[in-house]
């Protein structure tokens, strides 16, 4: 065998894989969803804080705007299967899956269980007012789901969902500085925002691109 | 052992399985995948129903890949995945490329 065979081999993986990283920017609408339900859903709540509302004033629309994100997951997730023919999540979807798993769910965990442990909860109710205590909440969430965001674009190359988290980190550091009030736009406008417009350029990308295939003589 | 030995060494022990052209795209498709339908993979390959399925049969035959019939409304639809040692398989191919370029550099 000679060496130019190998590297033939090595030309033929890039191209597929180019071929299978254009497919996978029709999962973008998907981002959109959540992007646009996290945008809506936490500046609305962030006016119910503002404005001093009851708290459900802000906690519905957002229960439903994300039950819909999570709805539309499901239908895009089955439409672009049966449009591409595909049945499941592949090595890198399944890689970004356990990341997310990992971060939010063990992340998520630790950081209530030590957010409400006697000590530091009485720490916390005793020094911060009630408004801010959801902002204070949601300022380690921005920390954490940041950390998943950044690892998902360094996993998935991706340098707009790096830089994605990257801004969500710095801004829960700017947050912490001014008001906890504010995790909630700071939310909406890192995570929101860069999910729902990193999501529809994923999924214009891939409408426009057209069906390529490799042909293996 | 010099490296010109060991080269010689890593080029025969190539999985022959995965290095023929179609069977390589293929597993590298249903690595990245997961589970892809035998319309998808034709697509995908611009490569005849016949050619297709003789080098899925060759990766089912091996070990490296399963299949799934199943009706999809009225219409049957195949379709195949990796097996955990199709995707052993698959990665240590990928070393294996990697220490030969590895090699001449």
């Amino acid at each position: 065998m000679e060496i130019s065979e190998v590297e033939e081999r090595i030309k033929l993986l890039e191209k597929l894989g180019g071929i299978i990283r254009e497919e996978s920017r029709a999962y973008g609408i998907i981002d959109t969803a959540w992007g646009f339900a996290i945008l809506a859903g936490f500046l609305i709540f962030q006016a119910v804080e503002i404005l001093s509302l009851p708290w459900f004033y802000g906690l519905i629309p957002l229960i439903v705007l994300l039950s819909l994100a999570f709805a539309l997951t499901v239908y895009f997730k089955r439409k672009i299967g049966e449009q591409l023919g595909y049945k499941r999540a592949g090595w890198l979807g399944n890689k970004i899956k356990k990341t997310w798993l990992a971060t939010a769910l063990i992340g998520g965990t630790a950081y209530m269980l030590v957010f409400w442990s006697p000590p530091v909860a009485d720490i916390i109710l005793k020094d911060v007012s009630p408004g801010e205590i959801s902002g204070l909440i949601l300022l380690g969430w921005l920390i954490i789901d940041g950390i998943g965001c950044m690892v998902q674009g360094i996993i998935s190359e991706s340098r707009f969902y790096t830089a994605i988290g990257f801004m969500m980190i710095i801004s829960a550091v700017v947050v912490a500085n001014i008001s906890f009030v504010y995790s909630w736009s700071a939310f909406a406008l890192t995570f929101g925002l860069g999910y729902l417009v990193g999501g529809l350029r994923d999924y214009r990308m891939f409408k426009s691109s057209r069906k390529a295939g490799v042909r293996i003589e | 052992m010099n490296n010109i030995e060991e080269l010689a060494r890593t080029l025969a022990g190539i999985d022959r399985v995965l290095h023929e052209r179609i069977r390589l795209a293929i597993s590298t498709i249903l690595f990245h995948r997961g589970e892809v339908s035998f319309n998808t993979l034709k697509r995908m390959l611009k490569t005849s129903e016949g050619n297709l399925a003789t080098h899925l049969r060759t990766l089912e035959q091996a070990g490296y890949v399963k299949v799934k019939k199943r009706f999809v409304g009225r219409k049957p639809q195949t379709t195949y995945e990796l097996t955990d040692k199709g995707i052993k398989a698959y990665r240590e191919y990928l070393k294996t490329l990697t220490k030969i370029l590895q090699f001449e550099k």
